[in-house]
């Protein structure tokens, strides 16, 4: 925890969906790059998975993005969910918590909603 | 006192801070179950005093206070901008922060100057682990 990344993003294109992957803290701070990435052209896909497996902490700046973006899929008529297991367990709590998990498609892995296998890039 | 820092009002002290909130704790002998809660806590209290303590136009200070009367941790977070507002809906509400806090501390009590400006967030954290026992006053 002391030793905190800041927040890596990726996106990793697989064949039913986009997944976009995230690693580190997610905070006031790092949360606008996880906007950023999230509404970017490049993210887009009829399936988007946030895999927040690899994320050791969240707090509400990274929520509100999140359910920003909830709001976005709902209104293009996609489907966004995000990835929480094997995250730290303060993340998950922070979503039981928040109240999210009742608003959220929240998933195990992405791979069920994605596909097993990367896209060719 | 186990810390008394001062720190800029901008994003970038909200990590700085956490991790320094968390470490004494640590060093105090705070249960390690217990740093995650105190690490969304002060994470969200210390994004408050920097999203809402503050003008645009004006980078004020976040004052960070850890001490440990009798045995519980306690955190304060003290800034003196122009107090804490509604929610607004282009930076994040105040509502979700302030509601997280509650469900990760003992007690919280929020405190604002005579002149309305400024504000000192007392957040405590039982020494034991039991259900939370929120109480927020304003």
């Amino acid at each position: 925890m002391l030793e905190e990344p800041h927040l890596a993003l990726e996106l990793d294109p697989h064949e039913h969906g986009m997944v976009v992957r995230a690693r580190g803290a997610i905070d006031l701070v790092s949360s606008p790059q996880l906007r950023d990435m999230l509404l970017s052209p490049e993210a887009q896909a009829a399936i988007v998975v946030l895999d927040l497996t690899a994320v050791e902490f969240i707090d509400s700046s990274g929520l509100h993005v999140i359910l920003e973006r909830h709001e976005h899929a709902r209104a293009a008529d996609v489907r966004f969910a995000v990835a929480i297991r094997g995250s730290a367990r303060s993340v998950q709590r922070m979503f039981e918590v928040s109240g999210v998990t009742a608003l959220l498609e929240l998933v195990d892995t992405p791979q069920g909603l994605v596909g097993d296998r990367s896209a060719a890039r | 006192m186990l810390l008394h820092q001062t720190y800029p009002a901008d994003a970038g002290s909200v990590a700085r801070i956490r991790h320094a909130v968390v470490e004494a704790a640590r060093r105090a002998g705070v249960e390690t179950s217990r740093l995650d809660a105190v690490a969304l806590a002060v994470s969200e209290a210390a994004t408050n005093a920097v999203v809402h303590a503050y003008d645009h136009d004006r980078r004020g200070a976040i004052s960070v206070e850890v001490s440990r009367p009798d045995g519980a941790l306690q955190v304060q977070i003290v800034d003196d901008g122009v107090g804490m507002r509604p929610p607004r809906c282009d930076r994040g509400g105040l509502g979700l922060g302030l509601s997280l806090i509650a469900s990760a501390t003992d007690s919280v009590d929020i405190r604002h100057g005579l002149d309305g400006t400024g504000t000192r967030l007392i957040m405590r954290f039982a020494p034991t682990e039991r259900e939370p026992d929120a109480v927020v006053s304003a």
